[in-house]
């Protein structure tokens, strides 16, 4: 069945220069976006579904050759930790496009790199070669420059040039490591790598490479000052799949392949990276109170919520492990919903200033009540997503590090703060603006809406995502007594 | 045998000089056959350089100062592509400035003669003599425009430069023959141990050196590649440098193995200067053809890890990398030469708009500069991807990590340009002149290629790969 | 003999100098034709009749003579004098006294046969049979090269706008 994940990952590469061939017309190129992105979400449920849970291991795996001359081999396969992602990916592909319903400027390049973002996510999270995952990490970063560069905000050209450098210094420092990798592993394969043992000094030069790599990516915070400009000025869908999807990828390569690669150095590095985890969790949470945009403050938001994954990480027992991969999950949707909503408040409202704002609750009851849903699921509400995977971390991680815990759940109390002033601002007081649009359509409302809804279907009934992600993690836990 | 087993060169060499003789009788309106004339007889030249290629040819011609092996026949192939995508771009762009005449075509011929004797010669004498045709038909070449001043300078520092370094070489080779006693390769290396030697081959090397445009002889490469004819630029770039490199490494690896240590240090300094300075150079340049041409001196110290490294690997991911480059490089210079001249600048302004204006042009230059950066889905990054994993294999990790730091700085000109050509507002300017059926081809060509090579780049690395027989 | 190389090297060398350091183009070439003089005589001093003889009418006579040619013809203003500022010399001299530096010591380190093999008598009819024989490739592709450079010349001094 190794196919169903070539195909999910092919789709939108074969949809791309239909869309860019179609841009004459600008009302058709979203057409061949729509199609391919559901079709990868077909596949990549098919894939859930043929999946064997309850057991570790790749599944569905699929290698083809590709550059014999290097032995690189297209080599495929999803495990409890990967398969998750690549369906939230999937998912959100799908409901991106469906924020973008409404391009019309110069829309067939515009689906046409929406594509091949597509591509590059769900590559990222089904390589199980690292040249192969190279190229699909490397390959995300043009779109996300042509997204941001041509229907970015007023400073779009700063943003695009400083996540290009930014994040292309990250992912070819990776690069470099995986040569390295290869020549002394002899491989570019990630599961042979697994049980390869390297010289000591090559792997402290190979896994601080990589950190810096997934550092820059995640990112963590002295490297993070690419993020808020390129969330800030980028088109709303782009700003959904960064802080949904790319995130993800610096955090999704700490756990598959400096974790899976070197554990024993991970595990000597777990106190750092706690550390590290807990400074991203308040500076970002002090940063976002500071926020008047209502973008810079989700993004701000990411920083800190990501803390929690590195955290998760770090303690490494498989309860936090478990919750880490779910947090990935949880907040991938949960920040896509809010990034959209304070798109769709931009659009209805002319500005995202939050003291400019109010009063949306009786303007626009539907938008205001899903982007209420989606900050309380953030602040971790119980019974939505965030919480789910939270709460796990939280729960594992205490045993590891006690101290660093209880900081980052004072995080959770900042959070808390900062949104529900934000919100209480935005929804309830008095409306400032004079004149508004006309409510937003239902075609506008239905991506809120799926995204809203999976954020419920996750919260309440996560034992699903356990049982998927349970087995996977248990192989790479280590802290506190395992499980 | 021997007569036969040149018969491309012999093509090209007559293709010459009926374009030469056809100019004198062609009335002024039928010159453009003379562009189709040249081309039929490089890409005759080229079917018959390709089938040897194909064929495994492996020849040693009158006594061994011709050695026809894949090695040769590889690089041959390359030139001759490059002369012929080349040519494929002068034919609108020479109509387009009204310069029609055949010496154009018959000079390209000749340059393109000069490169392939120039990369099957195992004799010094030979190599000298090649390149001195190869460099004295590219001068000529550069100062075409030479109602443009900026051509004429062009020429006269290329020229000047390229004398200093004949001279070099010369007195490298003489230095040679006093300790060996012979100039063939295979017995030179063998016979010219010890210092002086090295000092000769320094002096040797620095003669090929200003051909690749390598730090420290690159001065001449931004002005002439700016004020030569885009198209000329484009065949300095590539094929020009592809020979220096293949007739650099032949010398180097075949006739000095011994001498291995000293010359490798040295070009690992020479490739590290060249991606330092090429690479920051080419952040301040607001003309774009200088920008190239600052881009290309990086490039070349890229390919020239090869000879650090001088592994088997290595040298292959040069050929590989050089083979692509070819696309690429060509690409860009003949994108530009569209806009340069009657109808706009090659400022970065000038850019403004064009995938609005031009898609398509806009596009191929896209794919091209993306490619040059090494990014995914195009030829580039498998030419790095090889490139520096030859270096990490070679034990010149720090030349990769030197190389990939370089990369990025040139993510920064090169998506600047992707900026201007895509979100860029311009004043409304004339559209730029249509392009002709064979710059067309040429263009979607080298397109085709750059991302053919970069989603399948197997039959192209297997191939460098067997064309290193003279390596084992 | 050695006393007749250090002749010809003065003559060679202070030809050379001469060239460039002349202020007049005109006293350059004649220089040139020293320098080219000198040389010749270190090819009879080898045993080279033939190539000395070559050098003398080709160089020495046909060269140099094109060139005072050239010179007088087309000069119609004061050269440009090339400047001249101390700096410069600096760096000329200095770039020049390091080659010389390199070259002696390897050169007068390196272990040099004492004794030459004696010249080939008639080394005229083997020059016309290496030229014929195995180096008869090199041999076209100079007539190649003279042509290319004949077509080039002709192009670069063409008058201006010289669409025909």
């Amino acid at each position: 069945m190794g196919w169903l994940l070539l195909a999910a990952v092919g789709l939108p590469l074969a949809g791309a220069p239909v869309s860019a061939l179609l841009g004459r017309r600008p009302a058709a190129p979203r057409w061949p976006a729509l199609v391919t992105s559901l079709g990868s979400l077909a596949l990549s449920v098919a894939a859930a579904l043929t999946f064997r849970g309850g057991q570790p291991g790749m599944q569905l795996v699929s290698r083809l050759n590709w550059i014999p001359a290097l032995g690189i081999r297209l080599h495929l396969g999803v495990d409890g930790i990967s398969l998750p992602l690549l369906l939230m990916t999937a998912f959100l592909a799908a409901t991106t496009v469906l924020a973008s319903w409404g391009v019309r400027r110069r829309s067939g390049e515009y689906f046409f790199w929406l594509q091949l973002l597509s591509v590059g996510m769900l590559g990222v999270f089904t390589a199980l070669d690292l040249f192969v995952f190279f190229f699909f990490f490397e390959l995300a970063l043009i779109p996300m420059y042509f997204l941001i560069g041509l229907w970015g905000g007023p400073r779009k050209d700063y943003a695009a040039m400083k996540f290009l450098l930014y994040t292309g210094l990250g992912s070819i420092v990776m690069f470099l490591a995986f040569l390295v990798l290869r020549f002394y592993g002899g491989t570019f394969d990630l599961l042979t790598l697994e049980h390869t043992r390297f010289p000591v000094p090559v792997q402290l030069a190979v896994f601080a490479a990589l950190f810096l790599a997934w550092a820059v990516k995640t990112p963590v915070v002295p490297l993070h000052t690419w993020l808020p400009d390129a969330h800030v000025e980028a088109p709303t869908p782009a700003s959904m799949l960064l802080a949904g999807v790319l995130l993800k990828m610096g955090t999704y390569g700490l756990l598959r392949i400096s974790l899976g690669i070197f554990p024993a150095l991970f595990h000597a590095f777990a106190p750092v990276l706690a550390v590290l985890a807990v400074v991203n969790i308040l500076y970002g949470a002090l940063l976002a109170m500071a926020q008047t945009d209502l973008k810079g403050l989700v993004a701000y938001a990411s920083i800190s919520s990501m803390g929690y994954i590195l955290l998760g990480a770090a303690a490494g027992t498989g309860l936090a492990l478990e919750g880490a991969v779910l947090q990935m999950v949880a907040h991938g949707l949960v920040a896509a919903l809010l990034f959209l909503a304070a798109g769709d408040i931009h659009e209805l409202a002319g500005t995202r200033a939050i003291p400019a704002l109010g009063g949306l609750l009786t303007r626009a009851p539907t938008l205001a009540w899903l982007s209420l849903l989606g900050a309380l699921c953030y602040l971790g509400l119980p019974g939505l997503a965030v919480f789910a995977a939270e709460f796990p971390i939280f729960l594992g991680s205490f045993a590891a590090f006690p101290t660093y815990t209880v900081l980052a759940a004072a995080g959770i109390v900042l959070t808390a703060g900062y949104l529900l002033w934000t919100a209480q601002r935005i929804l309830f007081g008095p409306g400032r603006e004079a004149a508004l649009l006309p409510a937003l359509g239902g075609m506008r409302l239905l991506p809120l809406a799926l995204l809203a809804a999976s954020l419920v279907a996750v919260g309440v009934y996560p034992t699903v995502w356990y049982h998927l992600i349970g087995p996977a993690v248990h192989l790479l836990a280590w802290g506190g007594g395992a499980r | 045998m021997n007569l036969a087993a040149l018969l491309p060169a012999e093509i090209l060499a007559g293709t010459a000089l009926a374009v030469l003789l056809a100019d004198l009788f062609l009335p002024h309106r039928d010159k453009a056959y003379l562009g189709l004339l040249s081309a039929a007889g490089l890409a005759a030249a080229l079917g018959g350089t390709a089938r040897q290629l194909a064929a495994g040819l492996h020849a040693s011609l009158w006594g061994g100062i011709f050695l026809l092996d894949p090695f040769a026949l590889f690089f041959q192939t390359i030139v001759l592509g490059a002369a012929l995508l080349v040519l494929g771009v002068s034919l609108p762009y020479l109509e387009r400035w009204g310069r029609d005449d055949g010496e154009f075509y018959a000079l390209l011929l000749m340059a393109v003669l000069g490169a392939m004797m120039m990369v099957a010669s195992r004799n010094f004498l030979e190599i000298y003599v090649a390149m001195e045709l190869l460099s004295v038909s590219s001068y000529a070449l550069a100062g075409f425009l030479r109602p443009d001043p900026r051509s004429g300078e062009a020429a006269l520092k290329y020229y000047l430069q390229g004398v200093l370094a004949s001279a070099a070489l010369l007195y490298g080779i003489s230095l040679l023959y006093g300790l060996s006693g012979s100039l063939d390769l295979s017995v030179v290396g063998a016979r010219s141990a010890g210092s002086l030697g090295v000092v000769a081959l320094v002096l040797v090397a620095g003669g090929f050196a200003l051909k690749i445009a390598a730090v420290p002889f690159h001065m001449w490469a931004p002005d002439t590649y700016q004020g030569a004819p885009a198209p000329v630029a484009a065949f300095l770039s590539t094929a020009s440098k592809a020979a220096a490199f293949a007739v650099l490494a032949r010398v180097l690896l075949t006739a000095f193995p011994a001498a291995q240590g000293p010359w490798q240090e040295l070009f690992a300094v020479v490739a590290a200067a060249s991606m330092a300075l090429g690479n920051l150079a080419a952040l301040g340049q607001r003309n774009v053809r200088r920008m190239l041409a600052y881009s290309s001196i990086a490039q070349g110290g890229y390919v020239l890890i090869a000879l650090a490294v001088a592994t088997p690997t290595a040298v292959a991911a040069s050929l590989f990398y050089l083979a692509v480059y070819v696309f690429m490089n060509v690409g860009a210079f003949s994108v530009l030469s569209f806009l340069a001249g009657p109808t706009g600048g090659e400022e970065l302004a000038d850019l403004d708009g064009l995938a609005e204006r031009r898609p398509a042009l806009a596009l191929a230059l896209a794919v091209f500069l993306i490619s040059l950066a090494g990014m995914p889905l195009t030829a580039g990054l498998m030419g790095k991807l090889y490139l520096f994993y030859a270096a990490v294999q070679g034990g010149y990790a720090w030349l990769a990590l030197w190389g990939v730091v370089f990369t990025v700085v040139s993510y920064f000109y090169y998506f600047r340009v992707l900026r201007h050509l895509f979100w860029g507002t311009a004043p409304p300017r004339p559209a730029a002149p249509a392009a002709s059926v064979p710059a067309g081809l040429a263009l979607g060509a080298a397109t085709l290629a750059t991302v053919l090579f970069g989603v399948f780049p197997q039959p192209l690395l297997q191939l460098a790969l067997h064309s290193l027989g003279m390596l084992r | 003999m050695p006393e007749a190389f250090g002749i010809l090297t003065l003559a060679t060398l202070g030809g050379a100098l001469g060239v460039v350091l002349a202020t007049d183009v005109v006293h350059s070439a004649y220089f040139l034709v020293l320098a080219f003089l000198g040389v010749a005589g270190y090819y009879f001093l080898l045993g080279g009749e033939f190539v000395g003889a070559v050098q003398i009418l080709i160089y020495a006579g046909a060269v140099a003579v094109l060139f005072l040619f050239a010179v007088m013809l087309t000069r119609r203003r004061a050269d440009p004098v090339w400047g001249r500022s101390p700096a410069r010399w600096l760096g000329v001299g200095g770039a020049a006294a390091l080659l010389a530096w390199l070259l002696l010591t390897h050169l007068e380190r390196h272990p040099w046969p004492t004794k030459l093999p004696p010249p080939a008598p008639h080394n005229t009819a083997l020059i016309g049979k290496a030229l014929f024989r195995p180096f008869v490739v090199p041999f076209e592709v100079v007539s190649v090269l003279l042509l290319a450079a004949l077509v080039g010349a002709l192009l670069l001094a063409r008058k201006e706008g010289g669409a025909s």
